[in-house]
């Protein structure tokens, strides 16, 4: 059982992967956006980070740079999970240190899977 | 502005020209009347005459009809019609090129938002199965559940073969097993029951042999004590004048002692008896219990048979039930899953037509802006030559072939570019099968 962070500015989005996650008990704070989720990592310390790249006011790839910022997120999981599939796109979410790249809309088995290989 | 003022106004503008006609023409033709022959003054006086009617017609020309106006700067009818079809047209140009880039773009997002609304209806239709497919599974899910403990389940085939009544309910065969155990166990009280009479029985017997054994004590007590008389009946008949009373004494004893003998021998016949009555009591019980233990153990290896062939088949039965459960369980959460993955495409639907909507916006905002502002700025140009009886307050500059102004930026530099608006291409793709890990 892992703890996850899910940000994205979709309610629907956080709602499916909230309900995906909480299937095989793993248990999931939510943010809408960048800063919100910045917000949340100093305050506590998740397992997992999962994020869209399209938000408002901190987009996804900022928010990797800033977690990986912080000590505690130096070698934490980062998805992300977003709309954008082109690969000039998915190059910088790398380059700012994502761990993988996933397009909606996703199949919750295999983000399962996904999981069950990144929560080594 | 009125005549008078306009008149005045191009009086003031035109003072070069009345001064050319006083100084120039009017004061040497009266010069020369005094100082030429007639004949020359006349001809300088009609030529000056000329020249102010060619003057003065100009000026009138100037006041009825500006529009004609002409000066080193300026253009003729031909030319501002020319430079007003230019002008028209390239605003047109621009017109069709905006509209040709809106188009584009409208088209782009006609063709997302046919793609979205058929994703959508299809992820709608996707949701409509998969609940109905979810309902379906559920409700076959409880009927196995119930199937498993309703007795009510096939009652046909309970009424008509008992002994398929253990296969079809666990209820059933519940109940069947709990029957066969009662049986089972009323068996095993009357065997304990018999078993404690028969205890009884051998303590009888056992009490009778001790009690056999004492009289046979006694017996030898009196054996030896026979033998003593016995021997002392030698001894006195070896005496010669044994009296007669002796005799008696010793004759009335050896009844007594036959008595007694006799008497035992009774008791211990009837002690055999007892023995006797209780072992064949012992031995009937036995062989009865014998007997029924047979017949127990008998209809007790076929119960458990039974039992055991109706468990197998039982266990048969719920395993693939369990087995039907587990793989509508699973299907569920499949159809969970394709709902999920449906109820994903309001939040693309959302992110794909903000990305086609703002910048298609922007770009026609910012080309209508311009547009209009271009368009403005020629209306008023266009205006400018309408005004009668008067010159134009800010003439034209013609350059090229183009129309401008000092004030307003060449008309190039808010010319958009010719290629369209850059509209998103609507992605097409399988869902849920693009993840890459780095």
């Amino acid at each position: 059982m892992a703890h996850i962070l899910v940000v994205d500015d979709s309610n629907t989005m956080r709602q499916m992967v909230r309900f995906t996650l909480s299937s095989v008990k793993h248990t999931v704070a939510e943010a809408e956006n960048g800063v919100q989720a910045l917000k949340l990592a100093q305050e506590a310390k998740f397992d997992l980070v999962i994020a869209d790249v399209n938000m408002p006011e901190m987009n996804g790839i900022d928010l990797i740079k800033a977690l990986r910022a912080l000590p505690a997120f130096k070698f934490t999981p980062i998805l992300m999970l977003t709309t954008e599939s082109h690969a000039e796109k998915k190059q910088k979410g790398k380059e700012a240190g994502a761990t993988g790249w996933i397009v909606k809309p996703f199949n919750p088995e295999a983000l399962l899977n996904v999981l069950s290989k990144v929560l080594v | 502005m009125s005549k008078k003022q306009r008149v005045q106004s191009i009086v003031k503008t035109n003072w070069r020209a009345v001064a050319w006609i006083v100084g120039g023409v009017f004061l040497p033709w009266v010069w020369a009347t005094f100082l030429l022959p007639w004949s020359v003054s006349l001809v300088v006086g009609i030529c000056a005459a000329g020249v102010c009617m060619v003057l003065t017609s100009q000026l009138a020309r100037e006041v009825y009809m500006p529009k004609r106006r002409s000066d080193d700067n300026s253009i003729s009818a031909d030319q501002i019609a020319k430079i007003r079809a230019a002008g028209l047209h390239t605003l047109l140009d621009r017109w069709s090129s905006i509209s040709h880039n809106t188009n584009t773009g409208l088209q782009g997002m006609h063709s997302e938002i046919d793609t979205v609304m058929g994703q959508t209806e299809q992820a709608v239709i996707n949701i409509g199965n998969s609940f109905r497919e979810i309902t379906n599974k559920t409700s076959a899910q409880m009927e196995y559940a119930l199937g498993l403990l309703k007795t009510t389940r096939d009652g046909e085939t309970y009424n008509k073969d008992p002994a398929a009544e253990r296969a079809e309910s666990l209820t059933d065969f519940i109940r069947s097993y709990e029957d066969l155990l009662s049986h089972m166990s009323n068996k095993l009280i009357h065997f304990s029951a018999v078993s404690l009479d028969l205890v009884q029985g051998q303590k009888k017997a056992q009490q009778n042999a001790r009690e056999v054994d004492g009289l046979l004590s006694e017996m030898e007590t009196i054996a030896s004590r026979i033998s003593l008389l016995a021997l002392n009946t030698s001894v006195v008949s070896g005496g010669v004048a044994a009296s007669e009373r002796a005799f008696v004494e010793m004759s009335d004893k050896i009844r007594e002692l036959s008595q007694s003998a006799t008497e035992f021998n009774r008791r211990i016949r009837s002690h055999m008896q007892g023995m006797k009555t209780d072992l064949r009591s012992a031995d009937e019980s036995m062989a009865n219990m014998a007997y029924e233990l047979k017949d127990v153990a008998r209809t007790a290896q076929t119960d458990v048979m039974q039992v055991t062939m109706s468990m197998r088949k039982k266990n048969k039965e719920v395993t693939a039930i369990l087995e039907n459960i587990n793989a509508l369980g699973e299907e569920v959460k499949q159809d969970i899953y394709k709902i999920i993955m449906s109820l994903q495409f309001q939040d693309i639907t959302q992110q794909r037509l903000e990305n086609l909507k703002n910048p298609l916006l922007s770009e026609l905002s910012r080309h209508l802006s311009s547009i209009t502002d271009e368009t403005r700025v020629l209306n008023k140009k266009l205006q400018v030559p309408n005004v009668k009886g008067g010159l134009a307050e800010k003439p034209f500059h013609v350059v090229g072939a183009q129309l401008k102004t000092k004030a307003e930026p060449p008309i190039e530099q808010v010319t958009p570019s010719a290629e369209p608006a850059a509209v998103p291409e609507p992605q097409q793709r399988v869902a849920g099968n693009d993840i890459e890990l780095f």
